[in-house]
């Protein structure tokens, strides 16, 4: 039979720099290096890479680069070439291709076509290094209006809240689809912090109940590793109904995945395909929804808020507004960029819409139907940056979910192999000799510093604007114009183009 | 006093300690004209039991064994405690490697004895191991 | 404040110096140097006449040691001492002491052989004045004829040979190096070095005649210049005189004590644990004397120090045939030859008693420490063991804890 694959990439020695340490052989789980004892030199299998630069960050001489294979086909903007490999690739297997991480597609990122104001002259701006600037944020429901009793203190019967120290927390990734020592990593890092990280749908791990006042537990569609101490160890419930990198669809991992400890935590036995299905089979309808809500906070005494994770899709504005009106004191909306572990491709490059427009729409629908205040909104979906983090507070956002950014800080190269399970950056993976390879020491600290520095430069440009604290920011859609983007798209967003006033 | 400590469970067995440690002894200021075409042998080396792997380096003792036995007084303390080498009063007796405990100190191709000075010997400053290995496997610490 | 009173200026000395002050920064210590020379390396005599060191560099901590440590050194033979009074008296003066280290070493043993008076150049192997006297008559040239093919006779013999191709050496037993190897370790030594060095063995001396040495079997053979390296004999006399538990070496207990208070003794000249045979017994090697002068000078400055872990060890190369052996070659042997190479392990009841290496030895500290630890093989093969060594055939905990820092010799 023929072999139709194409290796994307090809690694580029350079052999003058080459000390054969052998480290890349050594590093690289996908075996792409090898000694060649008769050689005396290093050869490397180009059609095993996949572009993961472990080697490359490791060689000591910096002797290895990978680049894109420049075979190509004849150039056809329609048929391009991936359209092509991927029909040989289903016609050769008859299977689904799965994808891993969010939509590399090009598709237009909303973020890059935003602007952000500064203060000039009038309302001048702030120095973030000699005032005070407040980046903490309160998510709940807010209080619809002040009740004081008679000596004018405030009677305060608020509703169960998460505190975070700033407006960004750790996105739900799977304790299976990621390892331990990523977990332990983004739990240390969200304490040390003092913001959230969140479980997935793999259930919580016993060693890290210690960091139960740092957890968002979910509550997914499979329902895997919810027990009632799971419920009363998080600091909030999130109840997933979908997620951005492939909405409308349940989840599934392979049986080879289930071993050890992710099988304890999920509840599951060893070996058997874990597959969270489409719908929770106990939400038919949004009544439905308000009745696990309360489920939820009936086992849990009504002491921590109820989070409801959807997808951004065409409805968004309309599901959000029925998620408001269920009780859930927070909804987080995840985008069609965000990622995965591994999600059908087509699900996961056409389904779903871009968080900057569903968060424009649901925002404003909120305000318009005054309900805006019975919830907060956090969105996700491929936010990489404290530029994306401060628009999208202005768009409406409360908070931001960072998933891809995360693992990017802990090492992750956006490979998109995840679903291989043999991350060599010991991520997205169950094998132990590749998950040492992640020291949550290490980690941990990474994914501190990445926050820190995003937490001065959200000062930064907040004081540039002359805003002092996120809440001052928080829908202030003045502080963006648009550019390059048309009539629908501004209106939409709810922001004027560059240029008008 | 500082001291090299090694933590087998983030070890990846990956020898990027050896090569490194090969460059900072060796003088030479370009790491690819120190290591190209040369066998190296370095002060650390990685060893396993076949599941696990770690990096051996001589531990410093604060009863050093080898000074013990040193005949020539090429092995000796300094001020802070590290156990240094004069490989130029060194006559090859083998007397250290006999008594090391960790099979740390090793007698060279040149017949005198070398191992770990915590770069201390070198324009390194610091160990070099500690800072390259890519997983914080090899810490510098005082205990 | 306590006076330290140390006599013998050699390497047990220097050990009891670094203990004493260890314990007490400035401590009133008075070293007693018989040989009168500053500190130097008994063992680098040999390497000094091969050239592989020079002379400077045989006071192996400088020639002003004691002076760096501020330490008092009085370059006089020791001739008796008082117990009552406590006072050492040397060369007609008198050093008071609250605690004696007695540190004399050994003296070469030169057995009453018929005509040795006879022989013109003569000389022992033992001190840097013996070496500077064989150097003086070696350069002026003639035939070498060492008896005693022991540690010391080989030694000297490498040395001779920066002089003078053709050396005879001559020893009673069937091989060389019978008290430091095993027969087969000793053949293999005596075949690799047969093309360097002339051996007549099974040779028993009978007489010299002038400069002809006569042997047991009728064997005769001439030379220029005799050196005689035949043992040592511990220098006990000071102590025995006074009443203290002498057998070949000075009776000790593991603080180094004698049975008379506030005397130690350490070195060449104690009789001390030894931990493989469990039994006291001279030793005479450099380790030992350094350790156990250390723990001396810790017990004579008021702390409570044991050495229990003392054992038989030797490491040289002779000719290029590195040589290391430690423990008691007792118990079942595993052995194995790879090429010219000869390599031996020896177990009782699971536990390692002894090694010696031919050849490739490295890590063999690894060995070593089994022996020292008393630990048992387990299910580590011999051979694998001989062939080669490394951390991973520590248990695990060990491992971790010696090289996390916490593990201690």
């Amino acid at each position: 039979m023929i072999d139709y694959n194409v290796a994307p990439f090809e690694v580029v020695r350079d052999y003058d720099k080459c000390v054969n340490c052998r480290v890349c052989e050594r590093q690289c789980s996908n075996e792409v290096h090898r000694y060649e004892e008769g050689f005396g030199k290093m050869i490397s299998d180009s059609t095993k890479c996949v572009d993961c630069q472990r080697c490359v960050c490791l060689c000591p001489t910096k002797a290895l680069k990978i680049v894109p294979n420049q075979n190509s086909f004849r150039p056809n903007v329609n048929w391009q070439q991936k359209y092509l490999t991927e029909i040989y690739k289903q016609a050769e297997s008859g299977g689904v291709l799965l994808s891993s991480m969010g939509n590399p597609e090009p598709f237009p990122v909303y973020f890059d076509k935003i602007l952000i104001n500064a203060s000039q002259v009038t309302n001048p701006s702030i120095d973030p290094l000699r005032e005070p600037m407040e980046t903490r944020v309160f998510l709940g429901a807010k209080p619809q209006n002040i009740q004081r009793d008679a000596e004018g203190k405030i009677v305060a019967k608020l509703p169960p809240r998460l505190k975070l120290s700033m407006p960004v927390m750790f996105s739900a990734m799977s304790y299976g689809s990621i390892s331990y020592n990523a977990h332990a990593a983004l739990a240390r890092a969200a304490e040390k912090l003092g913001i959230y990280y969140n479980t997935g749908e793999g259930g919580l791990h016993k060693d890290f109940y210690k960091y139960s006042a740092n957890t968002i537990v979910q509550v997914a569609s499979g329902r895997f590793g919810v027990h009632k101490d799971y419920l009363e160890d998080g600091a909030a419930i999130e109840i997933k109904i979908g997620q951005g990198a492939k909405p409308g669809i349940g989840g599934h991992l392979p049986g080879a995945k289930i071993v050890g400890d992710v099988s304890m935590t999920r509840m599951i036995p060893e070996g058997s395909d874990a597959v969270s299905p489409a719908p929770h089979h106990d939400i038919y309808s949004i009544e439905d929804l308000r009745q696990l809500v309360y489920s939820i906070k009936e086992a849990t005494e009504y002491k921590k808020p109820v989070i409801v994770k959807i997808a951004a899709v065409h409805n968004v504005a309309a599901i959000a507004s029925g998620i408001a009106r269920s009780g859930a004191d927070i909804i987080a909306i995840d985008g069609f960029r965000g990622g995965t572990g591994a999600a059908p491709t087509r699900i996961r490059d056409n389904v779903g819409i871009p968080i900057e427009l569903a968060l424009g729409s649901v925002d404003q629908r909120l305000r318009e139907e005054n309900i805006r205040d019975n919830v907060s909104l956090v969105v996700a979906g491929s936010i990489r940056s404290s530029a994306d983090v401060v628009k999208s507070i202005c768009l409406g956002a409360d908070a931001v979910y960072i998933g891809s950014a995360s693992l990017v800080a802990m090492g992750c190269h956006l490979c998109r192999t995840c679903n291989y399970g043999k991350c060599n950056w010991g991520i997205a993976t169950q094998r132990p000799d590749l998950v040492k390879r992640l020291n949550p020491d290490i980690a941990a600290e990474r994914l501190i510093n990445m926050l820190t520095a995003w937490n001065h430069e959200i000062q930064e440009m907040m004081g540039g604007m002359g805003i002092n604290s996120i809440e001052a920011l928080r829908g202030n859609r003045l502080m963006l114009r648009g550019v390059g983007l048309n009539e629908r798209e501004l209106a939409v967003l709810g922001i004027k183009h560059a240029g008008e006033v | 006093m500082k001291k090299i400590y090694v933590k087998e469970e983030w070890c990846l067995g990956c020898h990027l300690c050896e090569f490194e440690c090969t460059y900072a002894n060796s003088g030479i200021g370009n790491i690819v004209l120190a290591l190209k075409d040369k066998e190296i042998d370095p002060n650390v080396k990685v060893q396993s039991d076949g599941k696990i792997t770690f990096a051996v380096s001589c531990r410093h003792c604060d009863e050093p064994l080898c000074i013990s036995a040193c005949i020539s007084g090429a092995l000796s303390k300094d001020e802070t405690g590290a156990v240094m080498v004069d490989r130029s009063k060194c006559v090859g007796c083998g007397s250290c490697v006999m008594v090391c405990p960790y099979g740390a100190v090793r007698i060279t191709k040149e017949g005198t004895a070398n191992k770990c000075q915590l770069c201390m010997n070198n324009s390194c400053g610091e160990p070099l191991c500690v800072k390259k290995c890519p997983n914080g496997a090899i810490v510098y610490e005082e205990k | 404040m306590n006076k330290y009173v140390l006599i013998g200026g050699s390497i047990a000395t220097e050990g009891a110096i670094e203990g004493i002050l260890s314990a007490e920064k400035n401590a009133d210590i008075t070293v007693l140097c018989g040989e009168k020379r500053p500190l130097y390396s008994r063992p680098l005599i040999s390497y000094a006449l091969e050239k592989k060191t020079t002379d400077e560099k045989m006071y192996f901590h400088g020639e002003d040691y004691y002076e760096k440590k501020g330490v008092k050194a009085v370059y006089a033979v020791a001739e008796k001492i008082d117990p009552e009074k406590k006072v050492v008296i040397a060369e007609g003066k008198e050093y008071p002491y609250d605690e004696l280290l007695v540190a004399t070493g050994s003296k070469p043993f030169v057995p009453p052989i018929k005509g040795l008076e006879s022989v013109g150049k003569k000389h022992t192997f033992y001190t840097m004045d013996d070496m500077l006297g064989l150097r003086a008559d070696l350069e002026k040239g003639g035939k070498v004829l060492i008896v005693g093919a022991g540690l010391i006779g080989m030694k000297c013999a490498e040395g001779v040979k920066e002089y003078r191709d053709d050396i005879v050496i001559a020893d009673m037993a069937p091989r060389p190096l019978p008290a430091a190897t095993t027969p087969e370790a000793g053949n293999i030594v005596q075949e690799r070095l047969s093309s360097i060095i002339d051996f007549r063995l099974n040779a028993a001396l009978d007489r010299f005649d002038g400069n002809k040495a006569v042997f047991g079997s009728g064997e005769e053979v001439t030379f220029d210049i005799l050196v005689l390296a035949l043992g040592v004999r511990p220098q006990v006399e000071l102590l025995k005189e006074i009443g203290a538990e002498v057998n070949r070496g000075i009776i000790v207990n593991e603080k180094m004590q004698t049975n008379l208070p506030h005397i130690y003794a350490a070195g060449d000249v104690v009789e001390s644990y030894e931990a493989v045979g469990e039994s006291k017994r001279l030793l005479q090697l450099f380790p030992s004397a350094y350790l156990g002068g250390k723990t001396a000078g810790r017990n004579m400055a008021g702390e409570d120090s044991r050495f229990l872990t003392d054992i038989p060890m030797n490491a040289t190369n002779l000719f290029g045939v590195r040589i290391m052996s430690a423990g008691l070659f007792v118990g079942e042997k595993t052995e194995v030859t790879v090429g010219e190479d000869y390599r031996a392990l020896y177990t009782e009841g699971g536990v390692i008693k002894g090694f010696i290496l031919i050849g490739e030895s490295a890590r063999a500290g690894i060995l070593t420490d089994f022996i020292r630890k008393k630990r048992s093989i387990g299910t580590l093969d011999a051979k694998e063991l001989l062939a080669g060594r490394d951390l991973s055939v520590y248990p695990a905990e060990e491992r971790r804890a010696a090289l996390g820092g916490k593990y201690e010799i």
